[in-house]
């Protein structure tokens, strides 16, 4: 009775401090995750339903998911969302990048200070004289002015003047930079372009030169695609033989190594790409079926071994077997791209609908590099215990042995906690870029599911649909967390 | 290879130069943007047209001149930037520090359970939610009104998560020292724990201030009258209305990412904590 | 710990108490008329006009200030809609939709008060009614319109020795002469910089062309999209051969990369007009309170968009439509008859505030205007003689949903960005509009009744097309067939076909 007592006592006290945190969290949080789940099934619209006018709500059942999956462009916005999570893997790869650089040894004692500091003054005035040499602008000038100062800074100051500058971008990332990058994109008269005029009229004459032997390049290009495609198709049967990696992986890296051929087919005009990527699809499909219904393994592994391996590996080729067909169609339009009067012409950036999607991802590296994932991997580095370095030196490890072996597998679990989120963040992202860079334009290239779901929303006013497609959003991310929980946990403690 | 690491003073000096020219390399990546939009922002409106980046007369006017144009209330938006994102902090921080004490500080049945359900939610895309409280927020006729900007963002699931991994790790004795000096629970919580926990607090209120400060969607949604735009909408509408005139934009995107680098420079330290205990920015 | 928080707290009670009492929307006892346009001296006018007509009319307070307030919102923004329906417009609201207001209940039937007051539908332009009214009953009243046509800078075809663009022309004489614009504007120069016409990825540029052709986006009932046609495909390839192979309009790129002085009205293309990057620009009348400033004195001629054999220009009105919430309607009244008076007209006529709302009463004021303004010449008369004889609105069908996108206008960008041919643009224009169609009727049962029966009518009309038989005119809808057909002699008129 009196425990009772005590424990209601408890509840009474613990919510009375919960409560105004609790009331909010009810009323904002769920409520509107209830009644949201409710709107995406009914036909609540802002036409019909509104302070003027009350028709009934109906309930539609799916009739909402079937009109969105009935809308031609619905597989576009999609695709449009996944382009751009493309980025993901590079901004993160990147952001280990800088937290290595900036975990190496290079304390500022007063000793390197000094050199330090004349290192950068001697280098500023010889860039500055170099440059003089070969007619000194303003702008050279300032350049190798801002590279001294930060040099100078930095050998003063040393890792958090670098760690300061490195996290800028990500910090102050919003409208106002998606503006400033919209004024850098400007195609014209922006200064990317007016950078790289004097290099793409220096190319001319290559491109020129390249001509005659651009049908060879390109085809080249798709072969190396295509014996990408073999070689991992081949590694990853060869792995399942040996039971390095389980059924699951192996099908799982199958679709994802086999998508870049599928895709080639839509995007490659060429005839003869229509002919050779099924044979190649089906020697590799062939191959797969005949390893595994018709061979006994050496070694078995459980189904689900290994699928971090088919994620990242097969993930990476099939990014660079992309890159490929994306430079092979780059090489077969240079006849077109040369004949202009200008020569090489300048990317369109933004003003473009093949070049908006890559300007929003580079802007976005842009930003990913310092970002809170460079810090967690500071944090991470800073935590890898050095006598697991000392036993590899030992060993007799090169550099990249050392990273592979020891500090990759350390930092899996940081590795593995940012690509959940950055996964999370990427399927419900590119809302603001689009509604300030390009307005989902041009042509709906830059429109993703989130962009979608606001005009759909709240500049249509079909709530009922918009919440529907939100749902979708939802599942879809629901169905890769889950994915990376149940696999990914197993793959970091492997 | 163990050689390797008893270098002479000389090579690892050339070693660390090449470090800081590689990091200063990327570091210059990083601010040529920022540099190239303050450079702009103190242009003629026909020096934008120049390859340089330099203008000739630095421009300083251009940057009352932002306040002084019709139709965009520069000055207005920013203040109430600054108003909305201080009251939402304030709240956030306050509620999420009750809870957070509630859920790390006190024993009750149910409490695993409570906390687990915020955590899920955390995972939910905000868009969910938007389309219902949008909803709400017409009911209540708080549509084009500072509460209703303010008060569905003073409540937070990660920011009540974040204060709990902090308090979670002050040690429990100075609970049972405080009970048998006969402190209440309020007294623990207010005058022992939270002043234990002002790091947590102190990035919380970073993250939640820059956090609101740009945050574009539900303004955009929210508020009608120009008056009451925040900066972000604000900048959106000054960019559709008068988005050719660089210079002046460039002025205004300088103002607007200013607060931010202040705040930047002045709590990294609690900044940088504060990600290695919470994992993300809000 | 208790100090902080306590002051805090003071410093953002204080910051609340000081944003509340320097709010500009502070709550007022008197209607607020929020009027969404741009940032422009002649509107602050016009505010003020609006309240020395309340005080003259006798709509004060006590004290003589005026009973009314007249609010500009200068910013665009895409959720208007949905915050309209929200209940949070002003008692009045200045829009281009009334019809899809008018459906979702958000407006008000002034029809009888409109006709006792002075403000009926046959006072102002018989070109804007089907954008006022909705089943016959009026909604609003215009505050102004305009007829989008081509204002051509003289001086800069003087420059170049370039003969002045007809007051009609077709389109190779417009591309004709477009090439040789910009070869003579832009000789010498790294970049182009000049351009014949603005940019003509729009579907406003394409509609009279397509219309001047015999065809429209949809059909007579507008109860389907009849937009794949050789001619609409036509009309694409025209736009993108001036884009991106004459080079007399500028592509997305070379808009992207204009730097402009802004800060006046009407934005940086009025600011390249009149500094001669533009030789024309597609504009109405309005265009003149932004030319008038300008420090260099411009000399002005109007042409049509360049088209084909039926002459037409797109009418737009921007409709001042009572609130369904507002708290005084005698004092929505009173800013209607305010629309409709003498003096209304007479300013915007005076300061060109595009169409007057009530052309007739200010006929004579009209023809004063060549000799107060020469260098304006005879444009004022032609763009309200336009209005009144070959502007036709744009046909929007009623079982559109509010906020449908522009898809004649994406499906161009599709084409420019060579997504699509210009044929399956054209295609999907009309693919896009009839799912949209679908989409409505299947959302609203009473939208489907209503449809199902127009498609009945729409049987009979392709009937009686098939029998070469004229068609009574209360049968069509869209408002160029009404047009078009009366033109081509195909129509029978019959006594209540005034309500259209």
């Amino acid at each position: 009775m009196k425990s009772n007592q005590r424990q209601l006592k408890n509840v009474c006290t613990g919510m009375a401090f919960l409560l105004p945190n609790l009331l909010g969290f009810l009323a904002f949080t769920m409520l509107p995750l209830v009644m949201s789940i409710y709107m995406a099934f009914t036909d609540w619209n802002l036409e019909m339903h509104n302070y003027f006018r009350a028709e009934p709500i109906r309930f539609v059942g799916l009739r909402n998911f079937a009109q969105l999956f009935a809308d031609p462009d619905f597989g576009r916005y999609l695709g449009n969302t996944f382009f751009l999570m493309i980025g993901i893997p590079f901004g993160v790869a990147a952001s280990l990048g800088s937290a290595i650089l900036l975990s190496l040894e290079f304390r500022g004692t007063r000793r390197f200070w000094g050199l330090s500091i004349l290192t950068a003054l001697m280098l500023g005035g010889c860039v500055i004289l170099t440059l003089a040499g070969m007619g000194a602008t303003a702008m050279t000038m300032l350049m190798a002015s801002l590279f001294g100062s930060v040099f100078f800074i930095g050998s003063i100051g040393g890792r958090t003047v670098y760690r300061t500058l490195f996290y800028f971008p990500h910090f102050t990332s919003g409208v106002a930079t998606f503006i400033l990058w919209k004024k850098l994109y400007a195609p014209e008269n922006g200064p990317i372009n007016n950078a790289l005029r004097p290099l793409f009229s220096a190319l001319t004459p290559v491109a020129e030169s390249l001509l005659p032997f651009a049908d060879g390049i390109a085809t080249v290009l798709l072969g190396l695609m295509m014996a990408l495609y073999v070689v991992m198709v081949f590694r990853k049967m060869r792995r399942w033989e040996d039971g390095e990696c389980g059924h699951v992986s192996a099908v799982l890296g199958m679709v994802v190594l086999s998508t870049p051929p599928v895709l080639s087919m839509l995007w490659v005009d060429a005839p003869w790409v229509r002919v050779a990527m099924p044979v190649l699809l089906a020697v590799g499909w062939l191959w797969f079926a005949w390893h595994i219904f018709g061979m006994k393994r050496i070694y078995n592994c459980v189904l689900d071994y290994k699928i971090g391996d088919s994620t990242i590996v097969d993930g990476v080729a099939m990014v660079a077997s992309f890159a490929l067909i994306g430079l092979a169609n780059v090489v077969w339009n240079l006849p077109e791209l040369v004949g202009q009067p200008e020569g090489l012409p300048l990317p369109k950036w933004i003003a473009d609908y093949y070049w908006a999607k890559p300007s929003i991802i580079f802007m976005g590296f842009w930003a990913a590099v310092g970002s809170n994932n460079m810090l967690l991997y500071l944090a991470g580095l800073s935590g890898v215990p050095q006598d697991l370095y000392e036993a590899a030196d030992i060993d007799g490890a090169s550099r990249w042995q050392r990273f592979w072996h020891v500090t990759w597998p350390q930092l899996a679990n940081v590795t593995f906690f940012i690509m959940v989120m950055a996964i999370i963040g990427g399927i419900q992202g590119g809302f603001e870029m689009a509604r300030v860079m390009t307005n989902g334009g041009p042509a709906g290239s830059t429109t993703t599911l989130s962009y979608y779901i606001y005009t759909q929303g709240f500049a249509t006013g079909r709530l009922g649909y918009a919440s529907a497609v939100a749902w979708l959003l939802f599942l879809l991310m629901f169905v890769v967390t889950m994915f990376n929980w149940k696999f990914g946990n197993r793959y970091t403690n492997e | 290879m163990a050689t390797k690491k008893k270098n002479t003073t000389g090579a690892r000096l050339t070693r660390t130069t090449l470090l800081h020219i590689g990091l200063s390399l990327i570091a210059l990546l990083m601010i040529l943007p920022f540099t190239w939009m303050i450079l702009t922002s103190l242009k003629l409106l026909e020096e934008v047209e120049f390859d340089s980046w330099l203008p000739t007369i630095f421009q300083w006017r251009n940057y009352p001149d932002v306040f002084r144009m019709r139709g965009i209330e520069f000055g207005r938006w920013y203040w109430n930037s600054i108003f909305v994102a201080a009251w939402v902090t304030f709240l956030q921080v306050f509620t999420s520090s009750l809870a957070a004490f509630s859920f790390s500080r006190l024993e009750w049945k149910g409490r695993d359970r409570v906390f687990f359900m915020y955590l899920s939610t955390m995972m939910l895309p905000g868009l969910v939610m938007m389309i219902p409280n949008y909803q709400n927020m017409i009911r209540l006729g708080l549509v084009n009104s500072y509460l209703g900007l303010i008060i569905p963002s003073a409540f937070s699931a990660f920011g009540t998560f974040l204060m709990r991994q902090f308090m979670m790790n002050i040690p429990k004795s100075l609970d049972e020292a405080a009970e048998i000096d006969g402190a209440s629970k309020w007294q623990l919580y207010w005058e022992i724990i939270l002043p234990l926990a002002r790091p947590a607090m102190i990035t919380l209120t970073i993250f939640t201030f820059i956090g609101n400060y740009n945050s574009m969607f539900w303004p955009l949604v929210m508020m009608k009258s120009p008056d009451k735009y925040t900066l972000p909408i604000g900048m959106l509408a000054f960019q559709s209305s008068q988005g050719q005139q660089t210079n002046l934009l460039m002025a205004a995107v300088a103002m607007s990412v200013l607060p931010m680098i202040i705040i930047f420079i002045l709590m990294q330290k609690q900044l940088v904590k504060g990600i290695m205990l919470g994992g993300v920015k809000g | 710990m208790k100090k902080i928080f306590i002051l805090l707290l003071a410093i953002l009670i204080a910051a609340s108490i000081y944003t509340y009492l320097t709010g500009a929307s502070k709550r007022t006892d008197v209607p607020v008329i929020s009027w969404k346009s741009d940032a422009n001296p002649q509107r602050y006018e016009q505010i003020d006009m609006y309240h020395k007509f309340l005080q003259k009319n006798g709509v004060v307070k006590e004290d003589g200030s005026p009973r009314g307030q007249l609010v500009l919102d200068t910013a665009s923004n895409q959720s208007t809609l949905i915050q309209a329906v929200s209940g949070m417009a002003g008692d009045i609201f200045d829009c281009f939709a009334v019809t899809d207001y008018a459906a979702m209940g958000v407006g008000v039937d002034v029809t009888e008060q409109a006709n006792r007051n002075g403000y009926g539908l046959n006072t102002t332009y018989e070109g804007m009614w089907s954008q006022l009214s909705l089943g016959g009953r009026q909604y609003a009243y215009p505050c102004n319109g305009a007829v989008p046509a081509l204002w051509v800078n003289v001086d800069t075809f003087k420059k170049y020795g370039l003969p002045v663009p007809p007051q009609e022309w077709t389109p190779e004489e417009f591309e004709e002469l477009g090439k040789r614009f910009v070869k003579l504007a832009n000789a010498g120069s790294r970049r182009q910089l000049c351009f014949f016409v603005p940019s003509v990825e729009s579907s406003s540029f394409a509609m009279p062309i397509l219309r001047s052709m015999g065809k429209d986006v949809y059909n007579e009932t507008m109860t389907r999209s009849v937009a794949n046609t050789p001619e609409l495909a036509k009309v694409f390839e025209l736009l993108y051969k001036w884009t991106y192979e004459d080079r007399i309009a500028p592509t997305a790129a070379d808009v992207a990369s204009m730097n402009a002085d802004a800060t006046g009205y009407g934005g940086a293309n009025f600011s390249n007009f009149l500094q001669g990057r533009y030789a024309m620009i597609v504009t109405g009348r309005y265009g003149l309170i932004r030319f008038r400033e300008f420090e260099r004195q411009v000399t002005f001629s109007l042409s049509q968009l360049p088209m084909y054999d039926f002459k037409n220009l797109l009418i737009t009105v921007r409709a001042a439509m009572p609130y369904g919430r507002t708290k005084s309607p005698e004092l929505v009244d009173m800013f209607l008859r305010f629309l409709a008076s003498y003096e209304y007209n007479k300013y915007i006529i005076d300061f060109a505030d595009g169409l007057p709302p009530n052309p007739h009463i200010v006929e004579e004021d009209l023809k004063q205007l060549k000799f107060k303004y020469p260098r304006e010449g005879i444009t004022h008369e032609l763009e309200i003689g336009w209005a009144q004889t070959i502007a036709i609105p744009e046909s929007r069908p009623r079982y559109l949903k509010a906020g449908t996108p522009n898809w004649l206008g994406n499906s161009i960008s599709e084409f420019f960005n060579g997504r699509k041919s210009a044929q399956e643009a054209a295609e999907y224009v009309e693919y896009r509009y009839n799912l949209e169609i679908d989409t409505a009727c299947e959302a609203n049962p009473a939208t489907r009744a209503d449809w199902e029966e127009q498609m009945h009518v729409q049987a009979r009309i392709d009937e009686y097309k098939a029998a070469g038989k004229k068609i009574p005119v209360e049968w069509i809808s869209n408002p160029f067939h009404i047009r078009y057909y009366r033109k081509m002699g195909m129509l029978v008129e019959t006594t209540t076909a005034g309500a259209r």
